[in-house]
């Protein structure tokens, strides 16, 4: 390790799309990435044994979550998450503020912070740039977010151009306040809504901080696929070659492997775990609900060629035994479901390098729309980064 | 289906105990063995809640898994389909002993008249005899339980003698169905009523089973009353088949009841202590006369937030997962956020922790040191601050 916090490493590209290296404290992690949530420390019943043999080598904690519970003071105390959950690989955490716009009813936004009622005794607090650092800060992870100031994608007007520009007077704040850039990499997020005059000043603005990477928030949120891609598209454009690019909150495997061609590196969603609570399945061909009837005398596993620990030892019908709201059906589909997303940014991965993204999208796609009927936003941005899926 | 050969099922006394008091013994199938006294580990799915057959597999004292009627009942049709045995079909260690009970560690449930009741997962079913021998060849079963009507220890005498006489036709029908899979434990019940009691106890005994199931014991009897009744029924059975009972778990009755003889138990004891977020932390070799701190109760709760900083393990020295890899103070973060991993530590622990009390049991038992392990326990720790 050479003493600084973070390595990037291309190895491949296709066009904008990128396969690369990206070492942190805790280990390389090859990219393009997939970052399972684990909100509170843990990813939702699974073990530290059965992550590890899973094999994400980054993923995900919540400051709001680990800043109210157990609290900065004792993630400081036993001394910072990795150790607290036991976790040699590397961690991102998130600055809190999303969460707590989209958690708490009463949070406001100000130019000191986010504002909120707090849920224990009704105070009011402000979770200002300085402290959402100062609780990543304690919390230790590899990669840390700036606070920016959230709105809903779909935000017009007077509202959007403020959080824009405050989210780059916040940046400062957050650099400054930064105690850790030896073993902790600031990211910071592009926001701008659906308005790329802003975007492009919220790019300028953080761009000059020359910051280790760059996130695009504020997407994924009831925009149209179409301004979706455009957006994304815009900001992997102008973002440096050389640093990690982290499309935040977004994780379906057709969503990914479009922003995948379109230069992004590192994704994050609760979407393979959450939805295996509900019995569905990732497979090629989109997802399949265990719960349905149909899997009840099924005696294959969820996918034949699939190598996870729930493929090689349970059959569907097994799975359709336990798919009343039972723990264990979650927690064994959730390792199907990331290790599915896990393979898929393997994929993606090796056929860059390879030079043969277009052959494993193509076939992806196909498998996804048997009858080829692809969503139009879907064939439009692959055009844009000339992959093309009808010859 | 696969080519169904009948189970074996031997049980071995070794010398070293006595007929009437603890005793060691081995129960062998065609592959496998397991020694006696042991605990029948069980869950919603015949592993433990929160767990899966991949950390069962880490718990090496764990040979015998518990599947209750009322788990499979609906899933009948699907394990016939399969073809390859319950242990295949949920991918238990192969190594594992697999016994179905009629009753449910869990619950109680009081059977109607002539007909044997459980609650499924989509509501209450009567189990037709036919469908349970179904059920025990679909499996695979290494070994099973009679069908019973189990009755409260507050019913009349009329009801005492309803319960023994339809578990006893219901033992009856059940040989005479020709399950190819005879190993068959018989179950004693009769409630409170001593006569009854005898009765069950006897004539049970002159059927062919391979075990005897001491049913009805841990409802609303009184310890006093337990031991006089598993006393009773102990007398009137033979000594070179083991001896099942259902409902008792914690330590002190664990230890009594294998001062008596029994040699299997089932109950809900682990089950319980983890969903209250507790953990089991007696020591498993107290010494005599050594004083033993708070921390060395028989369990502590993990809930408590005087945890929430403790980077120790839950139990220094113990070789389960989660000892070996996490401490209390993240143990009792995820309790408090109610995320399931928390139940999953701990269950794991517990489990381990359990099973091990066990061997030490076996231990004494072999080396002749019991009564006095025994009472050492009951000194380090006295019944008062369970
Ligand atoms: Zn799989
Ligand atoms: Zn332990």
């Amino acid at each position: 390790h050479s003493g600084r916090a973070l390595e990037f490493e291309l190895h491949g590209t296709h066009n904008m799309a990128r396969a690369g290296t990206l070492t942190l404290p805790h280990g390389p992690i090859s990219t393009p990435v997939f970052m399972p949530v684990g909100t509170q420390g843990t990813i939702k019943g699974l073990t530290t044994k059965q992550l590890h043999e899973l094999g994400p080598s980054i993923i995900l904690g919540n400051t709001y979550h680990l800043g109210h519970r157990p609290g900065p003071e004792v993630m400081k105390n036993v001394g910072g998450l990795h150790s607290f959950m036991n976790w040699g690989r590397n961690l991102l955490t998130d600055s809190g503020g999303f969460q707590m716009v989209s958690l708490l009813k009463l949070a406001e936004i100000t130019e000191e912070g986010v504002k909120f009622e707090s849920p224990h005794d009704g105070t009011i607090l402000v979770l200002t740039p300085e402290k959402s650092i100062e609780i990543q800060n304690k919390i230790g992870a590899d990669i840390i977010m700036a606070l920016d100031d959230v709105v809903h994608s779909t935000t017009t007007g007077p509202r959007l151009e403020e959080s824009t520009h405050r989210t780059i007077r916040w940046i400062d704040r957050c650099i400054k306040a930064h105690t850790r850039p030896h073993d902790q990499n600031l990211f910071g997020i592009v926001q701008g809504g659906l308005d790329p005059g802003l975007r492009n000043i919220c790019l300028d603005g953080l761009l000059q901080r020359d910051l280790p990477g760059y996130a695009i928030g504020g997407l994924s949120g009831g925009e149209s696929k179409d301004e979706f891609w455009k957006i994304v598209f815009l900001c992997t454009c102008r973002l440096p070659k050389d640093k990690p690019r982290y499309l935040m909150g977004v994780g379906f495997p057709v969503d990914m492997v479009v922003c995948v061609a379109l230069g992004i590196d590192m994704f994050d969603c609760v979407y393979p775990t959450r939805t295996a609570r509900f019995g569905s399945a990732l497979v090629p061909s989109g997802v399949i609900n265990l719960k349905h009837n149909r899997y009840q005398y099924d005696f294959t596993p969820i996918d034949n060629n699939c190598t996870c620990s729930t493929c090689k030892n349970y059959t569907r019908a097994y799975i359709h035994t336990l798919s009343h709201g039972d723990e264990l059906g979650a927690q064994l589909i959730s390792v199907h479901n990331i290790a599915y997303q896990l393979g898929l940014m393997n994929g993606l991965h090796q056929s860059i390098i390879s030079g043969n993204l277009e052959e494993f999208i193509c076939s992806f796609m196909e498998q996804q729309f048997p009858k080829k009927d692809y969503p139009n936003w879907v064939v439009d941005a692959l055009n844009a980064v000339e992959i093309k899926l009808f010859k | 289906m696969q080519d169904s050969v009948s189970p074996t099922f031997k049980f071995t006394l070794l010398s070293t105990g006595t007929i009437s008091g603890p005793r060691c013994g081995i129960i062998c199938n065609r592959e496998n063995e397991v020694d006696t006294p042991c605990i029948l580990v069980h869950g919603a799915v015949g592993i433990p809640n929160h767990m899966n057959s991949e950390l069962l597999r880490d718990i090496p004292e764990v040979r015998v898994q518990h599947v209750a009627l009322a788990d499979v009942y609906e899933n009948l049709k699907v394990i016939e389909q399969f073809g390859e045995g319950f242990k295949k079909f949920s991918n238990f260690p192969n190594q594992n002993f697999l016994y179905l009970g009629c009753t449910d560690p869990t619950f109680f449930y009081e059977s109607t008249q002539g007909s044997v009741l459980v609650q499924t997962r989509s509501g209450r079913a009567s189990v037709d005899l036919s469908e349970y021998v179904r059920l025990v060849e679909a499996m695979d079963v290494d070994f099973y339980s009679g069908l019973t009507y189990d009755v409260t220890w507050n019913h009349s005498r009329k009801r005492c003698i309803k319960s023994v006489q339809l578990t006893l036709e219901m033992l009856d029908e059940l040989i005479e169905a020709g399950c190819k899979n005879k190993n068959v434990f018989g179950v004693i019940e009769g409630g409170s009523d001593r006569k009854e009691r005898i009765r069950s106890a006897q004539e049970t005994a002159q059927r062919p089973v391979v075990g005897f199931l001491l049913g009805g014991f841990g409802l609303d009897e009184s310890t006093t009353q337990r031991n006089e009744y598993i006393h009773l029924v102990l007398s009137e059975i033979p000594p070179d088949k083991p001896r099942m009972i259902n409902g008792v778990g914690d330590p002190y009755e664990v230890l009594s009841c294998v001062e008596m003889g029994i040699d299997i138990f089932t109950n809900s004891f682990v089950g319980q202590a983890t969903e209250q977020g507790c953990v089991l932390t007696w020591n498993l070799t107290p010494q005599k006369g050594k004083i033993y701190l708070d921390s060395d109760k028989i369990m502590i709760s993990l809930l408590h937030t005087k945890f929430k900083e403790d980077m120790s393990p839950i139990v220094h020295g113990c070789g389960c997962y989660t000892c070996l890899n996490h401490t209390r103070a993240y143990i009792c973060h995820l309790l408090s956020v109610h995320e399931m991993l928390g139940h999953t530590l701990i269950q794991i622990h517990n489990v381990f922790h359990y099973t091990a009390f066990f061997k030490v049991i076996r231990e004494n038992v072999k080396g002749g040191t019991f009564e006095e392990y025994k009472k050492t326990f009951f000194e380090s720790f006295p019944i008062t601050t369970f």
